[in-house]
Order: C-alpha cells, then structure tokens, then sequence
C-alpha cells in the first residue's frame, strides 16, 4: 500500500492547484503598479524632454533675433566709429579743397586739432600734395597738447618741423629733425589714393610714435590751386578692441573683425594677438587652437556669405553671425556666442523638472507600495478566510462522520473513525488515543493512526515509571504543543519510544477529562504527531476528547465483567483438546518412492493445487463438504504413489506435490508430475461435479532446483523452497481459469514433445523476469 | 490525496451537444459522493462510453456543468484538465489498446504519464493488481496476442492501479469469459473505502445484483436523459 499511497503525491501536474487566478492576482498586485509608475515616468520624462525642447527653440529663436540686434548695434558702432573717418575725410575734402591755398594749411590744422580733440580713436591727420608737402597734426605724445609737424625744404635738407601746443593753443616750444628721405608720395596710403581716386584704406600698420595699430584711410582732394593733395586719417584699431571687448554680447560671446585678407583688425584678446605676431599686422591671422570657433563661422561666412550660421564645434553649440561692414574695406564682422549662453537655463529648467519629477516618481511609488501592501493584506486575510472556511467544512465532515458512525460510544466496538478524522482535520503524520490505567501508572494505546501509512495499531503501553515527565504533562491537564519533542523533557522520553520510528518531530498533548471512579480526572490522552493544523481544530479535539473519556469510562467496567467469569484455565480444563498437528504432510516423505534427500535438488518438479472456497447457498450443510474433501485427499494420496511422487502436501487451500528430490537430476520428475496433474484434475472435476459444485480449483506447475530438507525434531517435517516453489505457486494462482493447469516455460519446454500447450503470453514477474506462460491441454 | 467535503463527480443540469456525443440532449442532473457506488444501467453501451466520456470532460456541454472533484471541467486548462483525468480509473468497451507496446505499457502509462511515481513502485503495484485479477504477472506480449479474459483483467488492473479518485467502469464481468467477480469486488470495495467515488455501468441486472447491498443508488440511462430506479 505504500507504493500505492506514493501514487497520488506525486503528480506532475496538481489540477487543483490555482495557477491561474495567482497569476492574475500577480498581475494585478505587481504588474500594474509597476507598469503604472513606468507610465507616470514616461509621461514626466517626455513631458520634460518636450518642454526642454520648445524652451530651446523659444530660446534659440530669441537668442537669434537678438544677436541680430546687437549684430546691428555692433556695426553701427564699428561704423561710427570708422566713420570719423570715412565721414572726416568727405568733410577734409570738401573744407581743405574749397580753401584758398593760402589759408590750406591753416584750415587743415584747424580741422584736424579739433577733430583730434573730439574724436579719441583718431591719432593723426596727414595732408601731403603732390609737389612733395606734408603736414601732420597728431596728439602730443608728451602731454596733453597738440604736435604740428610740418615737412621744410632749408636749401638742399629737408626737416620735419615740429611745433607743440598746449590744450589752450599756446606754443610751447618748436623742435626739428630730419627726415631721412621722408618722401610722402612714395607712401602707401599716398599712392593707394591716387591710384584709386576715392577714399580708400591702407593696411594696418603700427603708428611709430605710439607703437600703436593703425588703420589709415585716405581721401584725394584737389585745391583751388589746382595741387593734387591726399588727406590721410589714422584711426587707432587699439581703441576698435577696446570696443568689442567692452561689448556685451553674452556670457562667453565674442566679436571679431577680420579684413578682407583674414587678417585681424580688431577684437577679442587683441593682444594677444599683437604679441602672437610680434607686432607684424600681416601675421595677425586667426589662431586655429584659441580661435577655432572664428575660424568656423569665417570658413562659413566665406562659402555662404553674411547672415547667421548655427553650427557645431568639439560637440557644442554655436551661434555664429558674419556681416560684411559697410564703409569700410570688406572687413567682415564676425560674432561667436555659445548656444548654451541662452539655452542653459532651459536647461537648468528641465533638470529642475526632473528632479521635481522624480519626487513626484518617489510619491507614487510610496503610494503604489501603500497600495500593493493594503492588496497583499486583503487577499492574506481572503486567504486566511478561504482556509478557515475550508477547515470548518473539513471539520464538518469529519464531525459527520464521527455522528454516522454507529456505536461510537460503545467501548466493545472499535472506533478508529475518532483517529481517522482527527488526523484527516489536523493534518497530523499520526494520532493517538491513549487512556489512563485506573491507578495511573500507564497509559494504554487504545487506537493509533498513521495517516501515511493509513494504518491502524494499538494495544501497547507506556509505564509511568518510564516517562514521569510525560505523565505529569498529561496529569496536569492543560493541552500542550511541542515544536521539538526531542529537545523538551518533558516528551523526550515520548519521543524516543513512540515518535522516533516514524522520525516525527512536533507533538500536541491534549489531556481527556473525564469521570473515574465517581470523580472527574483525567482518564487518558490524545497525542497528535507533526500536526500543523494542531490550533485550528481545538474544538474538534475537544469532542474527540469527550467521546474518548465516554469510550474510556465504558472500558473501565469491562475488567469488572471479565472477572465475573469463572477463570481461563477452569473453562479449557474440562475440553479434550485433538493432540497438535505438527506436521501438515499427508504422505511421509520418506516412504514414498524410496527417495530421500536433503539440501539442493538440482531438478524437482513441483505441483501446486489452489481451491477457492465453494459457493455455499443458504441451507446446504457445511459438515458435508467433508467427506467430499477426505475422498479427494485419499485419490491424491493414491495418485501420488500411483505415479511415485515424492511427497504431497496441504496447506490451508493449497496442495504443494513434489517430484525429482534427488541428488541427481531426475528427467521423468516432470513426466510423472504432469500425469499425475491431468489425472488429478479429472479425478477433482469427477467428484466435484458429483457433489454438484463448480470446480474450484486450478493447478500450477514448475521445474528446476530447489532448497530442502527435514526440518525439527522427531516426526521431522519435509520443507522444500526455492524459485521453483514461489513459480508453481504462482502459476496456480495466476491461472487462467478454473481447472486449468499453468506451467512455467521450463516445464513446456521439457514436456513439449509429449503433451499439448497453449501460449498464454509473456509476463513479467520480479526477480524471475520476463517469462512465458502456457497451459497444458492435454497428452499428445 | 485531498478528499473534499462535496460530490466527487456532480452533473448539474449538465446537457450535451447530440451532434457530438449521441446522447440524448436532455439535461443530466447526477451527484456521487466520496465512497458511493452509482449503478447506472444501460442497455447500449455505446451510449454509457458517451456518458463516461460526458463525467470525464471529453463532451462539450450546451448547458450545465459537469464537475469532478469540485471542478468543474469547462473552466480547467488543457493541462490541469489532462491531469485530473489522471485520477480517473476507466473500464471502457472502446477498443483502447495498441499493439505498439506490451501490455505492460498500456496498463501503467498513465501513472507514467501523470506521475512521478518510480518504476519500482509502480511494478509492485502493477503486479498485485496482476497477481489480484489472476495474472501470473504482468503481461508484456502485445495485446492482440493475449486471450479475451487476459484482455479484460488487463483493462481491470489499468483502471484500479494508482489508487484512482473516481472510477468509471463499463462493466467488464458480463463480457469477460471468466468470472472475475471476486477480485473486480475486492477491488472495487477497497476503492470505494479509500474514498473513491464509482459510477458501473451495467446493461442489466444480473451482473450487479451479487453487490446490491453495497450499491448507494441506482439509475437507468435512456433516451429521456438520466432515470432513478427504486430498487426492489
């Protein structure tokens, strides 16, 4: 059965489990939230990503329309500021050209100190005319005044004259010195003007006198004398640094003017720049490490002209704007400002977005664990509901089956149904009803139920003198659970009597209450092992309990009865009492066929005869069956030494008959044995048939070695065993029908030549194999 | 094994589809409970393979329920519904055996199948039930080649072996060529004790009536659906 029992507990698939609505309430409890919070993270993230994104373009769109702004407002500064050159030089022209020639010079410096005293990026004015004349009005480097220098001819050397003046126009001394060649109309700015006949730019150069950067314009003019002059301006490109460097265009935004060779004529970190190129204005080009962003947006300007020109440099971005300067030399003004300058704080907006985001994540979160938690809380508590439910029903139906069963309160009747239903409600390994002697020194097992073996025992006892521990827990009366019964002392010695075999670990002790001897004590004890549902089923226990004490105070009258009856010995005395069989043979084997042995017969065939009890109907007397079973065992007795058999034997419904117990192999053992089984089913079928009953026998046959000999003291008793034995006894009892005889394949394989068999197929049997089966009809 | 406080098997108002079953399609009200015996006499037998197929899940239902073991089978998975029929020990006149194995195969596939039982255990189960229903052991020729009474305590051995939870037995002692009335009622009673639920179905009287006192009711299958019949 306990093969049997495994059968059901080990099923692949348990088609009462709940797979399915765990899984949705999985679903519901942890998927959902999760994906929720997913959700609420992805509508913030793309919220913020999406706002980040039109703040940017508002931005940028803003950032545009305002460089474009200062763009203008820098090139209307640039322009003011070269135009006190352009427009000073239009004015010189027109005033100096209309002058009498006498009154030139005296116009020009007249014009010229007042300019140089209000414009501050002015440095000088140049006048020379084409008969080799020169005048100059700068500042005085000295102070505060003004310097005329004027080219003189004394004779054959040629001197510069030079005449200083304080701020009130007063002379403050006159100084000469040569001029070592100094021709004007060789000079650039002289021969450009000429040469071009409009106002036109020179190069930058550094001013000698305040080694200062230069940019000179110059405009032709004739005088009413008719003499070609130039009148030249040198505007300070220092001061147009100064300039953009003052300009605030953003945080890091920067402004630079190139001419039109990609020289620099002013702008950020000029400066440096001068220092880079040693003062040299033709090496004053764009620094490609320092000055990448410029180079760019130049490279950019040159291919596609002005305007503005977002674009990328080292992985940030730039907005770069170019204009060509209007009045001046193709000089282009270019302006670099980070993208980030403006867009940073849209920037700085979405982070802050997102950390309000993820506070707002954190909330949910809190509230999506609040949530799943008061879920879990609710389905533990259905949970809990749903079991408790099930244990009341459980309950009821074993309490149903307790009051069905009939003379439950009758101690003569056995009531495992109490064990049985108690261990069925408390899921325990085994329970126990114990009941207490009157004088309380031991407790007698009344009924004991292992639930997985699924078997009942009892009837023994455990002394008080044993276990006191355990017999001072159930005096005092109290139900006790003990997680570990080996480790308390107060079950311990429990333990390892009665628990130990079946490895249990838990016990529960629940006392039974009940009357003795007139007053109410406890009467016995109900022992529950590895229990876990011991708490849930107190009520039940208790009325186990209350049946048992019922039970246990019936059983207690039962010695007081026995004793009423005159004693054992008295009652058998006066029986005659048959001498015992000890020896169950119905032929000695000795006498029969003259063999003898004894310990392993190589080839002994054995016959072995089952009979089923006949159908008995009501009113036929059993006593007749007698004589009918004497006259078969007198045939088969005659048949065995009809056809020598070695000895032929009854056991209960069996007839075991042996043939071949010889040391050497006897080859018509098997001969003699099946003549003497088909003679011996027609003999039974005969009588059987006579006395009116349904042949109710069936014969099996083997052949091969077997174990035996005389056994015990005097009579000795033959016993023969082996494979073939345990084979013959099968085959009768696996044969096919009433009256059939099922032999092995030893034996159809000895008998074949000689009787007729039929196949019965291929069985497997352990220990013996695979083997086939045939049924001997009949002789040949 | 859970044993429940409800019917085992319970057909509420259960009606099936007449174009896949042949059953009369009238509603089919039966309830058997742990341990009962349920004979269902029928004279067609085809038509009690039909009803067992019905208590099994294998028809579909127009109306109604058919439960087993408080499940009700509509609502089951594949998975979970092939695993319940595991507990199900079926005698069927359907011809179900397959010469593609030994009997022994057919006889234990199903715990094969539906368990993890070991080999071991499940031969010396296999082989008491053998041994129970008078085999010399467990057939292993294929099933064409054993005799008509091995056939038919084969079928038996396979129904009652792994301790079914409902046993649906298309009465094999009528057409089986020896009596194996001892043995199908031993059997059949331990099953019944261990809390199994049994509906037999019988084409007529005779064959149950050397069990009558231990039949919990008695019903008669007919055109008109599902008849209970006073016992006499």
């Amino acid at each position: 059965m306990r093969g049997a029992k495994l059968l059901a507990a080990n099923e692949i698939v348990d088609p009462t489990e709940q797979t399915d609505a765990s899984l949705r309430q999985k679903f519901i409890q942890v998927v959902i939230p999760v994906a929720t919070v997913v959700l609420i993270l992805a509508a913030i993230g793309g919220i913020g990503w999406h706002s980040y994104r039109t703040t940017r373009e508002g931005v940028l769109k803003l950032t545009h329309e305002l460089l474009q702004s200062v763009q203008r407002y820098v090139v209307q500064d640039v322009t003011g500021y070269i135009g006190a050159a352009t427009l000073g030089g239009s004015f010189a022209q027109d005033f100096i050209g209309h002058a009498p020639a006498a009154v030139a010079e005296r116009a020009f410096y007249a014009y010229g100190a007042s300019m140089l005293r209000l414009v501050p990026q002015i440095q000088s004015y140049y006048l020379a005319d084409q008969n080799g004349n020169f005048l100059l009005v700068e500042r005085d480097p000295n102070g505060k005044g003004l310097e005329y220098t004027q080219l003189k001819t004394d004779g054959k050397q040629a001197v510069f004259h030079h005449d200083f003046y304080d701020e009130s126009g007063k002379l403050l001394r006159s100084d000469e010195n040569p001029t070592g060649g100094y021709d004007p109309r060789t000079r650039p700015w002289y021969e450009n003007t000429i040469q071009k006949k409009g106002f036109a730019w020179t190069p930058p150069t550094i001013y000698a006198n305040t080694k200062m950067l230069v940019v000179t314009g110059a405009v032709p003019l004739v005088g009413t004398d008719g003499v070609q002059r130039v009148f030249a301006i040198n505007v300070s490109l220092n001061q147009l640094s100064q300039f953009l460097d003052g300009l605030k265009i953003s945080q890091n935004g920067t402004a630079i003017i190139l001419d039109k060779n990609g020289r620099i004529i002013a702008g950020h970190d000029f400066e440096k720049v001068v220092v880079r190129a040693h003062g040299d204005p033709t090496k004053m080009t764009l620094d490609p490490t320092a000055q990448g962003t410029f180079r760019r947006i130049y490279d950019i300007y040159r291919v596609r002209g002005p305007g503005s020109h977002p674009f990328k440099y080292e992985g940030n971005n730039y907005i770069g704007m170019a204009q060509t300067l209007p009045t001046s030399d193709d000089w282009a003004l270019l302006i670099v400002a980070p993208e980030n300058d403006f867009a940073s704080f849209a920037r700085q907006s979405g982070r802050e977005s997102l950390q309000f985001s993820v506070i707002i994540v954190v909330l949910a979160v809190v509230l999506a664990g609040l949530l799943g938690r008061q879920g879990q809380r609710a389905e533990r508590l259905t949970r809990q509901l749903a079991f408790e439910r099930a244990q009341t029903s459980t309950q009821t139906v074993a309490l149903q089956q307790v009051a069905l069963t009939p003379d439950i309160l009758d101690a003569k009747d056995e009531a495992l149904t109490l064990t049985e239903e108690l261990a069925r409600v408390s899921h325990a390994r085994r329970v126990s009803l114990w009941r207490l002697l009157h004088d309380g020194t031991a407790l007698i097992c009344e009924d004991s139920y292992d639930a997985k073996e699924e078997a009942h025992s009892g009837g023994f006892e455990l002394s008080r003198k044993d276990m006191e521990d355990f017999f001072k827990l159930v005096d005092a009366g109290a139900p006790v659970t003990v997680a570990s019964a080996a480790g308390d002392p107060r079950t311990a010695a429990y333990e390892r009597m009665v628990m130990r075999d079946n490895s249990t670990t838990s016990l529960t002790v629940h006392p039974i209450r009940g009357t003795s001897q007139g007053h109410s004590d406890i009467v016995g004890a109900i022992t529950m092992e590895d229990a876990p549902f011991a708490q849930h089923v107190s009520y039940f226990l208790e009325i186990v309990a209350s049946i048992a004490s019922i039970r246990f105070s019936g059983m207690a009258e039962l010695p007081a009865a026995e004793s009423a009856v005159p004693t054992g010995n008295d009652a058998v005395s006066g029986q005659v009492l048959p001498p015992p069989r000890i020896d169950e043979a119905l032929m000695q084997a000795p006498k029969v066929g003259g063999e003898i042995g004894e310990g392993l017969f190589p080839s002994v065939a054995v016959m072995v005869i089952t009979f089923s009890d006949p159908v008995m109907e009501n009113g036929d007397d059993a006593s007749g069956l007698l004589s009918l079973i004497d006259k078969i065992a007198t045939e088969v007795q005659d048949i065995a030494v009809r056809y020598s058999l070695f000895s032929v034997k009854v056991a209960g419904h069996r007839l075991i008959c042996v043939a071949g117990c010889t040391k050497e192999p006897d080859p018509t053992a098997i001969w003699r044995l099946a003549e003497a089984a088909l003679v011996l089913r027609e003999t039974c079928m005969t009588l059987l048939s006579t006395a009116n009953i349904e042949p109710i026998f069936s014969i099996g046959m083997d052949f091969g070695p077997a174990m035996g000999g005389d056994l015990g003291k005097e009579p000795k008793t033959f016993n023969l065993w082996g494979e073939t034995v345990t084979l013959a006894e099968l085959m009768a009892q696996g044969a096919p029908d009433v009256g059939t005889i099922e032999v092995t394949e030893r034996v159809y394989q000895a008998l074949r030549e000689h009787y007729l068999f039929h196949s019965r197929g291929s069985f497997y049997a352990p220990r013996s194999g695979i083997g086939r089966v045939y049924v001997l009809a009949t002789r040949r | 094994m859970n044993r429940l406080g409800g019917p085992l098997l319970e057909l509420t108002e259960a009606t099936p589809a007449f174009d896949e079953s042949s059953l009369p399609p009238v509603p089919f009200t039966l309830r058997v409970m742990a341990g009962e015996c349920v004979v269902i006499e029928c004279r067609d037998m085809s038509r009690a393979t039909m009803f067992a197929d019905l208590c099994s899940g294998m028809v579909h239902l127009n109306h109604g329920t058919a439960r087993f073991m408080g499940m009700n089978w509509t609502e089951l998975d594949d998975r979970h519904r092939n695993a319940l029929r595991g507990r199900i020990g079926r005698i069927t006149r359907r011809p179900i055996w397959t010469d593609l194995f030994g009997t022994h195969v057919s006889i234990m596939i199903k715990q094969l199948h539906h368990t993890t039982v070991s080999i071991e255990d499940l031969t010396t189960e296999t082989l008491h039930l053998s041994e129970q229903f008078g085999l010399p052991g467990i057939p292993t020729e294929t099933p064409r080649r054993l005799s008509d009474a091995d056939i038919v305590r084969s079928a038996c051995v396979r129904a009652f072996l792994g301790q079914p939870q409902m046993m649906l037995i298309e009465d094999p002692l009528e057409t089986s060529p020896v009596d194996l009335s001892q043995p199908f009622f031993e059997c059949l009673t331990a099953a019944r004790d261990r809390g199994a639920a049994v509906v037999w179905f019988v084409r007529d009287s005779s064959v149950w009536q050397p069990y009558r006192k231990a039949v919990s009711a008695l019903w008669r299958l007919a055109d008109d659906g599902l008849l209970t019949v006073r016992r006499r």
